[in-house]
């Protein structure tokens, strides 16, 4: 049976903040002592819901149907993932490339009224007849929430009717200001649905939890990795079939490509099915990689052949690394992205050489107490931010910092662009950034941007970002209020 | 619910329309880039903390990644609802929000806009905004909860309560000033493009034109809108609210155009239209018609050599909004040759509309007028397209995966479209409609 309550939020579960602002040493200081309070903001910029991650963490498994129990807008970025969808198959070389399916039940004034049971199973059940899924993936919502629609109690009774697994995964938009939540919803609904004991144990296999912006590249390089200690990869759940997923309870360990994405699903498989799992953050530069392999290496009794891979590894990389060193010494960058890919990219500042003047953090967590206490030691000066975006802090924040290059997702790069600083997209799902391959390429993009900055430059001389010039003047956290 | 036989009646129960792969959003959704068009107006989402990002990634980024505007994306100020605004209410929130978005960012105009929790809670949002009358950069608000409508509603929605509380009675009437409406920006692709070659046009007979979305223009132009002598519409059904208000409040007449015109014949005829209603001097309406009329036809003699050249004649099916199908299937067919073949309608105007919109699709001059049908669900999409069998799909860009299976070209022309980039297209005018017929020749060549 089921467990049907929600995924606990990641403020409950964790104690997550979404709002801090000081510097890195201030941070791991706060960590230290114990005293990191939640505060709000008294200006706010819109944000991303757990639902919204939720759907993009379920959409592109193989053979299935999403269906958000809504008003017609909160499936609208469909389209949105369908772009990662139809790039994933693209890059993995797919003849015939296809559209994610997605469905909206389209609540309306109607149903507030009434609730929105019938529009739910008139979703449930066209999914069903017109592609015979393998499984049904229902993402609840802020209305579906409010109006308080019996998900799970539909759910039962639909279930005997259709062939495909009808998945629950409660996620109102309301309920955390956490984002990251969306990714234990996505996770908790395949714990509850999908998977089931199974009595055999695949030595050589590895669960990688991943993120559908860890792209394509980046699975090659780990399974260049894996292949050489005779491992096998399981990245789930993006493009997984739903056999790759239920594949999960039988592998011989879990790691994530990216901790902060991974944590819930990794804990519960071990706690549920007794396989164990790594806790480094994301294989992203040498140090990183190194830690993240030698955890698998522990779980999977490889050791002794995890040092020798890592040392000729380094030994590989070095001649070209200090190429880069020299070109990307004494530039000063920020960085701007989720826990674990944040972490991560600001660390990489003493391997590629470059000064890190301040990492903006989508939120914080335990999962990187001990990577900010690491980051403190080497820039503990550095400017953090934690926000889930915000970028009117940023905004001041680069005005002030004057870095040489901004590194982000595109929900930023282009007001770092009006503000004429070159920007590298370190989500690009066409993309390397991990192992020790994604170093060299990411330190490659660097050096790019900074070579022809003309399209910053001169965008910012003609356009400007809609914050009034008194608040630049202003401290960058003065709207932060405990 | 009782068991399988009355579940598999929801299903068929008209109100259960359901929407697979939706080609809208939600009336927040159409609130957010319409604010964000008009100059230096900045939105404030009263909602819930993912409503602004999910419906920009719905809208603009998958519009042909149609950018950020002046305060998009993750830059728009919102209220971030959570539980606690959820069980004892907003107003607090939105209250504190709006003064301290008056302190952080540069604006001519602010608008709040509303989500389906604020709605449903009950907020009232009208009191709140009342409170801040008379500050030096004026506050509006629409509302626009997600389950009100789609984003054409949300479009409706803000001009009309912009029209009622933004803009002034004259001071003098403008007889050579027209305001045009009915081109809702990311929804119609091409928006900024089509507002700016329908304003050219209209500047080429001599009037001054109020897009209020392009051209810089933004609050100024709103206030002295009531001057204009004629509203002109460009949809079969949309903007009735906002033409509704300033009848009422100032008596301006308007002019309603079925449709994107696009092409020498539907351009002709609406510009004549235009002209007529304001009784312009025909001599020199029609000295710029022949002109503009002669530039086209140097390009689409060039167009020939593919066009004859390959006997590139295909029936098409086309799917969208009313206005671009109409819009298209009329140049295609009234101008460039094609054979039509069936024209799918996927914004859901409403019924009393659909007998003209049926009518504007199949009063063709030469070609068979091809079957209408009204569907927004792709499913339901794709199975009456197939049933006809068309040889090239105009459509949106999920629209490629049917293409693909029955064989038939294909061109991004409506939304969503992810696989191309839209800045300054058009295919409204003379001039849209030979980048259209580009586009349209374009799949053809692509393998060559």
């Amino acid at each position: 049976m089921p467990d049907y309550r929600p995924v606990e939020t990641r403020e409950s579960r964790l104690d997550s903040l979404i709002t801090f602002g000081g510097t890195c040493a201030e941070l791991a200081g706060g960590i230290r002592e114990r005293c990191l309070k939640r505060m709000d903001r008294s200006f706010n910029q819109t944000t991303v819901c757990q639902e919204w991650y939720a759907l993009f963490s379920l959409i592109t498994v193989q053979n299935s149907v999403s269906i958000v129990h809504a008003p017609v807008g909160c499936a609208s970025s469909g389209s949105t993932m369908n772009i990662f969808n139809r790039m994933g198959q693209v890059v993995r070389g797919e003849a015939r490339i296809r559209n994610a399916r997605w469905f909206a039940s389209n609540l309306t004034e109607n149903d507030i009224i009434h609730g929105g049971e019938d529009k739910l199973c008139a979703a449930v059940l066209s999914a069903d007849q017109r592609y015979r899924p393998e499984v049904i993936f229902v993402f609840t919502s802020c209305v579906s929430g409010i109006i308080g629609d019996p998900v799970e109690e539909i759910a039962t009774r639909l279930q005997p009717l259709i062939e495909a697994r009808l998945v629950i995964a409660p996620c109102e938009g309301f309920r955390s200001a956490v984002w990251a939540t969306g990714f234990d919803a996505a996770g908790h609904a395949l714990l509850n649905y999908v998977l089931e004991p199974r009595p055999e144990r695949d030595p050589r296999l590895v669960n990688v939890i991943s993120p559908l912006t860890v792209g394509r590249l980046d699975e090659i390089e780990i399974e260049r990795l894996f292949g050489a200690l005779d491992l096998k990869a399981n990245f789930i759940p993006h493009y997984a079939s739903l056999e790759g997923i239920r594949r999960s309870v039988s592998a011989v360990a879990t790691t994530a490509t990216c901790l902060t994405y991974g944590d819930y699903f990794a804990r519960e498989l071990t706690a549920r099915y007794g396989v164990p799992h790594t806790r480094e953050l994301m294989p992203l530069g040498v140090e990183n990689t190194d830690r993240w392999l030698l955890q698998v290496a522990e779980l999977t009794d490889r050791v002794a052949a995890t040092r020798a891979l890592i040392a000729a590894e380094r030994a590989r990389i070095e001649p070209r690394l200090r190429e880069l060193r020299d070109q990307l010494k004494g530039k000063r960058v920020y960085v701007s992205a989720g826990q674990a890919r944040a972490m991560t990219m600001s660390q990489i500042a003493e391997e590629l050489g470059f000064e890190l003047v301040g990492t903006t953090v989508y939120h914080y967590d335990e999962v990187i107490a001990d990577s900010v206490r690491r980051l403190a030691e080497r820039s503990g000066a550095a400017s953090l931010n934690i926000a889930q975006v915000q970028p009117f802090e940023q905004a001041n924040l680069l005005r002030r910092l004057k870095p040489d290059l901004y590194m982000a997702d595109e929900m930023s790069t282009g007001f770092a662009a009006r503000q004429g600083i070159p920007t590298v997209m370190i989500y690009d799902y066409g993309m390397n950034y991990l192992g020790y391959n994604g170093l060299l390429a990411t330190g490659e993009r660097m050096v790019n941007a900074l070579k022809n900055p003309s399209f910053h430059v001169k965008l910012a001389k003609h356009r400007r970002l809609p914050y009034r010039e008194a608040w630049y003047e202003s401290d960058p956290f003065a709207y932060v209020m405990p | 619910m009782t068991g399988t036989i009355s579940l598999l009646d929801a299903v068929r129960t008209p109100h259960c329309r359901i929407a697979e792969n939706p080609r809208y959003s939600c009336a927040l959704g159409g609130a957010l880039p319409t604010v964000g068009a008009i100059h230096r107006a900045v939105p404030i989402i009263h909602a819930g903390p993912g409503c602004g990002m999910q419906l920009f990634n719905g809208q603009n980024y998958v519009a042909g990644y149609q950018g950020y505007g002046y305060a998009g994306g993750a830059s728009v100020p919102s209220t971030n609802t959570y539980e606690r605004e959820v069980v004892f209410g907003g107003e607090g929130r939105l209250r504190q929000v709006i003064g301290t978005t008056r302190e952080i960012m540069d604006a001519d105009l602010f608008v709040v806009i509303t989500g389906c929790t604020a709605e449903i809670i009950g907020d009232d949002i009208k009191a709140v905004v009342e409170e801040f009358a008379g500050a030096a950069v004026p506050l509006a608000y629409a509302e626009t909860g997600g389950f009100k409508g789609n984003t054409y509603y949300g479009y409706d929605a803000v001009l009309a309560a912009l029209a009622r509380q933004i803009v002034e009675p004259p001071a003098r009437r403008e007889p050579r000033t027209v305001n045009v409406f009915g081109l809702v920006p990311s929804q119609d692709l091409f928006w900024q493009g089509n507002l700016e070659e329908i304003a050219r046009l209209l500047n080429g007979i001599g009037l001054r034109v109020n897009t209020f979305l392009t051209h810089r223009q933004g609050l100024a132009e709103l206030r002295r809108s009531s001057a204009a002598a004629l509203n002109i519409v460009l949809s079969p059904y949309l903007a009735e609210p906002v033409v509704k208000t300033y009848e009422e409040r100032f008596g301006t007449p308007s002019l309603r155009y079925p449709g994107v015109p696009v092409g020498p014949t539907a351009t002709s005829e609406f510009l004549q239209l235009v002209a007529d209603a304001l009784a312009l001097p025909k001599r020199k309406v029609r000295s710029f018609l022949d002109a503009e009329t002669a530039y086209a036809y140097e390009y689409f003699d060039k167009s020939s050599l593919v066009v004859t050249g390959f006997s590139y004649q295909h029936r098409f099916a086309i799917v969208g909004d009313s206005a671009t199908v109409i819009g298209l299937t009329r140049f295609l067919a009234d101008d460039y040759g094609q054979l039509p073949v069936i024209a799918v309608v996927t914004d859901e105007p409403p019924e009393e509309a659909r007998p003209g919109i049926v009518r504007a699709l199949q009063s063709l001059e030469y070609a068979d007028p091809p079957p209408v049908k009204f569907l927004a669900d792709l499913w339901s999409v794709g199975a009456e397209v197939r049933n006809v069998a068309p040889t090239f799909i105009l459509g949106s860009s999920l629209d490629k995966d049917l293409a693909q299976d029955i064989g038939a070209l294909h061109q991004s022309v409506t939304f969503p479209a992810t696989d191309r980039l839209v800045l300054n297209r058009a295919y409204a005018g003379f001039r849209g409609s030979i980048t259209l017929v580009e586009d349209y020749l374009a799949p053809g060549l692509v393998p060559l």
